[in-house]
């Protein structure tokens, strides 16, 4: 065992214990504690038996295995960074629109009292 | 009927202006006293001091920017107080409201959009000359009218104007937004001639800011 696939195991335990206190905080459901854990465990098999891709890296021409798990991770990392793109422009378009409707209503609200 | 003149609510947009915004409103109250102020979640006196002269003051929480208090004073100007147009002014002292007669004016004989337009002198830095032009220009090249003095927030509008110029950006892009889709929609409007008035502490553009200009422009091209 290397010391890259030693570092990888406790990185992905930790990632691991990481999901759980979000997942017993409920910040995560249920099904997201289900898939990241699933995901870390995977990273954790790959890490120490990477031969066991192989056979998709020849499929897939890559030259490595490593190869494969960068591509892999960039595809991840850029699904993520598009969804929570979408999602801190959804909530920025909410939050304007809160505070602008509760200043008008502030508003309307004082010119009614007497 | 009411004319527009009469229906017109000036909306001035203050995020920390406790400094200069009562000086602002004191030379306003010569020309109207239908003043709409929106204060941009001012974590400084802004809201006290408009409140001595403003009609109304509508508060943000939080700041959000000067594209978004626009829209707040806007809708409460047409929903609300059933305004028929608006005139935009800041509130860091550098418009001057004794040209506001010249937007009603504008205003009163069918205009429905009136763009505030500086008459850049030597006390104008020339980068920042040369910047404005460039957009405009830009404007020009990308989307088929000139529009001068894209940066200028001295402008005013009908509801109808309003309608079709939405704007969704939040920050200082607005007048930006306002400009490319005033160019984009063939919106006819006509221009007011107005001082070039800069302090010493002047907010305006940098170089940085122009060049974010030109990267806004682009980006509204690709409808991004």
């Amino acid at each position: 065992m290397t010391i890259f696939q030693i570092l990888a195991g406790i990185f992905a335990v930790s990632m691991m214990y990481v999901v759980s206190i979000h997942g017993k905080k409920k910040t995560l459901s249920q099904t997201e504690v289900i898939s990241w854990l699933t995901l870390w465990v995977f990273f954790i098999v790959i890490a120490l038996f990477p031969n066991l891709l192989l056979g998709i890296v020849h499929v897939l021409h890559f030259s490595r295995v490593f190869d494969l798990l960068v591509v892999l991770a960039l595809m991840i990392l850029t699904v993520l960074v598009f969804g929570s793109y979408f999602s801190h422009r959804e909530i920025k378009n909410r939050i304007e629109s809160l505070i602008r409707q509760l200043a008008i209503e502030e508003r309307k609200s004082k010119r009614k009292q007497p | 009927m009411k004319s527009v003149a009469s229906e017109t609510w000036v909306i001035i947009p203050a995020y920390n202006e406790e400094k200069y915004l009562g000086r602002v409103l004191a030379k306003l109250q010569k020309y109207t006293a239908k003043i709409i102020v929106v204060d941009d979640g001012s974590t400084d006196k802004t809201t006290v001091v408009a409140t001595e002269c403003a009609t109304h003051v509508l508060t943000h929480r939080l700041n959000l920017g000067k594209g978004a208090a626009l829209k707040t004073g806007c809708e409460f100007a047409f929903s609300v107080l059933g305004a028929k147009a608006v005139i935009l002014i800041d509130a860091d002292d550098q418009h001057d409201p004794a040209e506001l007669p010249a937007f009603i004016a504008a205003l009163a004989t069918g205009q429905t959009l009136v763009l505030g337009v500086r008459t850049f002198g030597s006390e104008v830095p020339w980068l920042k000359r040369v910047g404005n032009t460039l957009a405009s220009v830009l404007v020009k090249f990308l989307f088929g009218t000139y529009i001068p003095d894209i940066p200028s927030g001295y402008k005013a509008f009908t509801k109808s104007v309003y309608e079709q110029l939405r704007w969704q950006t939040t920050d200082y892009a607005v007048e930006l937004e306002m400009s490319i889709k005033t160019a984009e929609l063939k919106l006819p409007f006509t221009v007011v001639p107005i001082k070039t008035i800069y302090h010493d502490f002047d907010k305006g553009m940098t170089m940085l800011d122009t060049l974010a200009l030109l990267k806004q422009i682009l980006a509204y091209r690709m409808h991004l």
